[in-house]
């Protein structure tokens, strides 16, 4: 097996900053995240693509990166919750993605929306592009709906909807 | 119905912020310089007689290291212990951590790769050879039993792990006498914790320990990072087995990903990775991966009961018994049968039951060893129980509420010794579920079902009451049972020259909240304001002991009383050092905010000191330090529980079954639960909400099942169903706070709460909203199909008629 | 293509198998679909990997270990959607959320959203597309019974140069297999342009997961509102999307009237060939097979048919 070992030098943007790595094909994009960036926050949950613990943002979408192989990303701008979870005022580029992720991390502390805290980075990431794409605000059934490939273990899910309730709702200013 | 929105306890947690921005350090994070990788080697096959297992292949792959075998696991440890060895006459298997002469279940350990990294070790792992004789397998109870059924452990006369019997009154004879008298036989399924962090294990013993071998002198110290709930019954453990001191290990606990009792059993894994360390002089790291976790960590819950009720004319309870069977797996995890055991004090839940008989059985078959889940044997018991209550209803014709007011421990009656050895101390049960009852009629949960009932569809509501077990003790008292673990808990709290203060505490934090929990109990007791109060945990060389670790609900009743007894400790300290300072004596000066100030009525005008002033008269200013008062602040107390503290309270679901599937959807969850003080209502909050989606999980979708020939058919987030947003209904919870007599801190536990009660309360909300009355699911999880067999029979009656 | 087991969905893992990261393999990048067709000719054991999100999994669980895996995201001539007069053409590295994002195509399908809302998760779809889904043949999916209800064809090319067109029913081969040889590769599906009402209706054990049964109707009404033509597909209920011309025959002899659907719908039961397993009996998706095509038939036939009410769909379980 390992006389097929294959290397392949990787350029791509991680939080914003240009990196070059050298990833083994087999090594997933999470993988390198982790173990070469040293941005352990992406978890793996499952490595086997149905839990969402180690969803990221990649070229404004987000994807799972355990299934993604490193050596896929040349070229791609890679967004984890490293850098995701800095508002602008605390040092993040201005041009990461998701800006309300922030506030949204506001709201799962306030709403209690983590427990073990292993699924939340995914959580974030799911949550905040789920209502980034929602222009019109979210009820519940479309928040519940949109977790659909999240798992969280712990909490039973109601601080995390209510967080994204919260954060993405559009009467929010109507009603303060 | 939500409580306590403004509540001021209800404060943020501390673990919160470096959990949001991906921080925090889990046991996979980590990874010392010159790390080697580990995979195991698992059996495909449930049950079989190891020939050989060939290494060489394997040996010579590139970045392999070393390939251990069950000799090698032979030559350097001792069989794993059982921890919970407390029930008569319960067998032991002798282990090791490493199959040796037979697979017992499939993802039994037959062999470990020692590799450069995961995806290397798992290359060789594949050129392993193993020779194996493959012996019938035994996979449920009636084959395990049977006569001439295969041993499963060659040197047992049976596959039977223990049996005990317990009884109160006149135990079973007493249904005689009873004028009603229902049988039930029931069924509840395979789950496990499943917490999305899987299990694993760093261990570095040095190079010390790999030349011990050669010549004598100190083996070197084993440092272990280990994702456990228990991190000493780990180190003891392992000082047991690799018959070292205890002091030459230290376990290190990083942030867990969650827990749910699957975290509190000790496994082979870490006594492999500690020998892989040795053989190989570098640190180890072996992480569980996700399909390894379905059979590699403790499964829970899966049993079968006969049940039989009995009471009189006036539907008094008399008699009860359980005779309850656990499907235990190949081998017997740390805690024995201890799960289901708990079932013969649990048996009788919340109820007055004079004569009450349960025996508990354990039955090994070829499946993965069973162990502890949140709730432990509490939800096998309580659905034994309620199940009864509920066919006993139906068969008096009554309201099945009003047969449990009826029957349920009244306030008068506390302390209460259930006659089966628990004494239920406090509380008023009752109240507990008519209030249950009085929040969702005002919700108007009844109208919504009727009218969803009168459009055609199947919706109803179920209750059910539960008693929770939690802060075991008393040590001495378990010392007397042949077991070596007692149930008190040692807390430390310093506070250093700037007036912060440490709470040093052997509990493990898993997501439950107890940085913030602990803290706010030393707060509270010491005058601290919250935000200087650090808690620390996960340190076996400077953190107590706690010989139980977390699990069974005791952070809040056992380790808070603790820390509470220091916290008081530490304050009188400060009210020393604090009257030096300004000179006016410690009984009028109050403690709040941090800060020690002369009691506003007294004629000195509004003078303080701050504990950072007291702090620097401690360690480094100290000339004003009282000549009898010792340098540092530093208290540290031991709390021993006089005994069990019981939680309870009632639960009320809203279910729908689908006309057109059969499928039950959960829609409204409330609970009405009394854990004593609420230290943080958020907290406990979410601790009923997620414990009761486990439990939704194991009722209506998550099974671990196996095939006929012993091979696990639900091994991926893709066949263990548990329960997504989408499952969950917005739930409410309130609390009612009665302080336990007996326990400092006043507060009971609630980790298991919400998992008590949920099947029965699940299972009674579909008879509700399906024809045919009550009582007559007897197997959880529900088979959408046999729901759905009932809609259409009864649509079909309907036609007839 | 390469036949490979299921991952999930009560499937064991090959014996003493529980990995969890992949075999090695060499990987390529090809620019064009003759590059890459030429790059898996002359490797051992090649795979294509489109989206990876059926591939990347069993590849970890050593379900699948290619000696060289050739990556079609860098092949651009694949990706995107174009309208002609007769078809749409849908590239098959065209991503699953772009299905949905193309107004033209939602206007074509109007059960889009809701089948797509069903494939995978949020973060599949934005990596995961319509080619690897039908390529995958697994027969719970989605994409592949839609695009035989829309009865949309396929063009495979091949490393000789040549490309063929195929319906859509005569690309599956079974369980998880389809009829693309090893030197070819899917590169565009073709959807005739109609006007279709359409429903589809799936039954899951969980809110989200696979289908254990699952219909969509494709029905075509004539300009004055008269039902044309319909086709039914029944999923997850067989070895691939199956066609349903019994049920088809039996609503158009009644001409779409809504009292017919139910007693068209019962037809089904004796038409799929679900399996049979312990905790979910055949018979039982049997009875879900009547209840998923009756309530897409009830999303694709109007109440009255001479009614241009927009079509509706049902998603719920
Ligand atoms: S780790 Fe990627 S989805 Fe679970
Ligand atoms: S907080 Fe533990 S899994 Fe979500």
């Amino acid at each position: 097996m390992n006389n097929r070992a294959d290397t392949h030098r990787v350029a791509l943007t991680v939080n914003g900053r240009p990196i070059e790595v050298n990833v083994e094909t087999r090594k997933t994009l999470a993988d390198a995240l982790r173990e070469q960036c040293g941005l352990t926050g992406t978890k793996l949950g499952c490595e086997q693509g149905s839990c969402g613990a180690c969803t990221v943002i990649h070229d404004g979408q987000q994807i799972r990166s355990c299934l993604m192989f490193a050596v896929q990303a040349e070229g791609a701008d890679v967004w984890t919750i490293e850098g995701l979870s800095h508002r602008a005022d605390d040092g993040q580029p201005s041009e990461a993605p998701l800006p309300k992720l922030p506030e949204l991390a506001c709201a799962f502390k306030r709403n209690h929306g983590l427990q073990c805290g292993f699924c939340t980075p995914g959580m974030l990431i799911a949550g905040a592009a789920l209502g980034h794409g929602a222009e019109n605000g979210l009820d519940d059934e479309q928040i519940r709906d949109g977790l659909s490939g999240n798992i969280c273990r712990c909490t039973g899910y109601q601080g995390i909807v209510q967080s994204i309730a919260e954060t993405f709702s559009t009467d929010t200013e109507v009603d303060r | 119905m939500s409580t306590h929105s403004d509540d001021p306890r209800r404060i943020p947690r501390a673990e919160d912020d470096g959990l949001l921005d991906g921080s925090r350090t889990f046991i996979d994070d980590l990874e010392p310089r010159g790390t080697l990788h580990l995979a195991m080697v698992r059996s495909p096959v449930a049950h079989a007689r190891i020939l050989s297992v060939d290494t060489a292949d394997a040996l010579s792959m590139p970045g392999v290291h070393a390939v251990l075998t069950g000799d090698d696991i032979a030559r350097h440890s001792a069989p794993t212990p059982i921890g919970w060895n407390h029930i008569p006459g319960q067998r032991q298997s002798g282990s090791l951590a490493m199959a040796t002469d037979k697979a017992r279940y499939v993802g039994h350990i037959i062999a470990a790769v020692v590799a450069d990294d995961r995806a290397a070790a798992e290359d060789a792992a594949e050129a392993v050879d193993i020779g194996y004789d493959v012996l019938p397998a035994v996979m449920n109870i009636d084959q395990a039993r049977k006569a001439d059924a295969p041993l499963i452990h060659d040197s047992w006369p049976d596959n039977v792990l223990a049996i005990e019997e317990h009884s109160s009154g006149e135990g079973r004879d007493a249904l005689r006498s009873a004028s009603a008298v229902v049988d039930l036989d029931l069924r509840i399924g395979r789950a496990f914790g499943c917490p999305l962090e899987t299990r694993g294990v760093i261990a570095d013993w040095g190079l010390a320990s790999k030349r011990a071998g050669q010549r004598s002198g100190s083996v070197g110290r084993l440092v272990v990072d280990l994702n456990s709930q228990s991190p000493n019954r780990v180190r003891e453990m392992l000082a047991e087995v690799l018959d070292i001191s205890i002091s030459d290990i230290l376990i290190r606990v990083p942030a867990i990903g969650g827990g749910f009792g699957s975290k509190a059993n000790y496994y082979g894994e870490e006594i492999i990775t500690a020998i892989a360390s040795k053989v190989c002089g570098r640190p180890i790291k072996y992480i569980e991966d996700r399909s390894e976790s379905f059979v590699a960590t403790s499964h829970a819950r899966e049993a079968q009961m006969s049940v039989s009720i009995g009471a009189d004319d006036n539907g008094t309870v008399i008699a009860f018994r359980n005779d309850v069977v656990g499907v235990m797996g190949g081998e017997v995890s740390s805690v024995g049968m201890g799960p289901v055991w708990v079932s013969t004090r649990a048996g009788i839940g919340s109820y007055v039951v004079p004569h009450a008989d349960i025996t508990t059985t354990g039955v090994m078959t070829n499946r993965t060893p069973f162990g502890s889940f949140r709730g432990w044997g509490s939800p096998i018991a309580n659905f034994g129980i309620e199940r009864a209550i509920d066919a006993l209803a139906e068969e008096l014709a009554v309201d099945p509420v009003e047969l449990r007011l009826q029957n349920m421990v009244r306030p008068e009656q506390m302390p209460f010794p259930n006659g089966l050895g628990w004494r239920l101390d406090s509380g008023d049960y009752p109240e507990a579920l008519r209030r249950a009852r009085a929040s969702v009629t005002e919700a108007g949960w009844f109208e919504e079902a009727e009218a969803a009932r009168a459009d055609g569809r199947f919706v109803g509501v179920g209750f059910a009451n539960f008693v929770e077990a939690t802060g075991v003790g008393n040590s001495r008292k378990m010392g007397a049972l042949p077991m070596e673990q007692g149930g008190f808990d040692e807390a430390v709290v310093r506070m250093d020259s700037t007036g912060t203060v440490q709470v040093f505490t052997g509990q493990t934090a898993m997501g439950q909240g107890i940085e913030t929990t602990l803290a706010q109990v030393c707060a509270r007791a010491l005058g601290a304001s919250i935000d200087d109060v650090r808690v620390l945990f996960g340190d076996t060389d400077s953190c107590p002991y706690t010989g139980y670790g977390t699990g069974g609900c005791r952070t809040a009743p056992v380790a808070g009383s603790s820390v509470m007894l220091a916290s008081q400790d530490l304050r009188n300290q400060v009210l020393d050092v604090a009257s030096s300072l300004l000179d006016v004596p410690a009984t009028q000066l109050t403690v709040a905010d941090s800060k020690v100030s002369v009691n506003a009525s007294s004629d000195s005008e509004a003078k303080s000191v701050s504990f950072a002033d007291i702090g620097m008269a401690a360690y480094r200013k100290l000339n004003h330090l009282p000549e009898h008062h010792s340098p540092t602040l530093h208290a540290r107390a031991v709390w021993d529980p006089i005994d069990r503290t019981i939680g309870y309270g009632s639960i009320v679901v809203m279910v729908d079954v689908c006309a057109d599937t059969g499928i039950a959807k959960v829609l409204r969850f409330h609970a009405v639960d009394d854990c004593g003080y609420v230290v943080n209502p958020a907290i406990v909050d979410g601790q009923v909400m997620g414990a009761f989606v486990q439990v939704l999980g194991s009722s209506l979708m998550e099974e671990m099942r196996y095939d006929d020939g012993g091979n696990p058919v639900t091994t991926s987030f893709k066949d263990y169903l548990v329960p997504l947003a989408a499952d969950v209904p917005t739930m409410s919870i309130d609390h009612m706070e009665t302080l336990p007599p007996d326990v400092p801190s006043g507060s009971k536990g609630v980790g298991e709460a919400g998992t008590i009660a949920a099947m029965s309360a699940i299972a009674q909300a579909v008879e509700n909203a399906l024809p045919g009355g009550y009582g007559w699911i007897r197997s959880l999880p529900l088979r959408p199909e046999q729901l759905l067999a009932r809609i259409n029979r009864a649509a079909n009656s309907e036609v007839t008629r | 293509m390469t036949p490979c087991g299921p991952v999930g969905y009560g499937q064991t893992l090959p014996p003493n198998l529980q990995p969890v990261k992949p075999a090695a393999f060499k990987y390529h990048r090809p620019g064009s679909v003759a590059e890459a067709l030429a790059m898996k000719a002359a490797a051992e054991d090649a795979r294509f990997l489109a989206g990876g999100q059926s591939l990347v999994p069993m590849m970890s669980l050593r379900l699948a270990a290619p000696s060289d895996l050739i990556d079609l995201n860098t092949v651009e001539e694949l990706a995107g959607i174009s309208h002609s007069a007769s078809h749409v053409r849908i590239g098959a590295m065209t991503r699953q959320v772009d299905l949905v994002n193309d107004e033209a195509l939602r206007r074509q399908i109007p059960a889009l959203n809701a089948i797509v809302d069903s494939v995978g998760h949020p973060g599949t779809r934005t990596r995961g597309t319509i080619g690897g889904s039908l390529c995958h043949a697994d027969p719970s999916a989605e994409l592949p019974a839609l695009l035989l209800a829309v009865d949309a064809e396929v063009v495979i090319a091949s490393s000789d140069g040549q490309t063929r067109t195929v319906p859509v029913r005569d690309f599956f081969g079974g369980y998880f297999e389809t009829t693309i040889g090893p030197n070819e590769v899917l590169t565009e599906i073709r959807v005739p342009v109609a006007s279709r009402r359409m429903g589809f209706h799936e039954v899951t054990l969980r809110s989200d997961e696979f289908a254990i049964a699952g219909a969509i109707a494709s029905a075509h009404l004539d300009t004055s509102g008269t039902l044309d033509s319909l086709r039914v597909v029944a999923f997850a209920l067989s070895d691939r999307p199956q066609r349903l011309p019994e049920v088809e025959t039996s609503v158009m002899n009644a001409a779409g009237h809504p009292d017919s659907l139910r007693a068209a719908a019962q037809l089904t039961e004796q038409l799929v060939s679900p399996t049979d397993e312990p905790h979910l009996s055949a018979n039982y998706r049997r009875q879900l097979s009547v209840v998923v095509v009756r309530r897409a038939l009830e999303g694709a036939l109007p109440t009255t048919l001479t009614t241009t009410e927009p079509a509706t769909t049902d998603e719920s379980r």
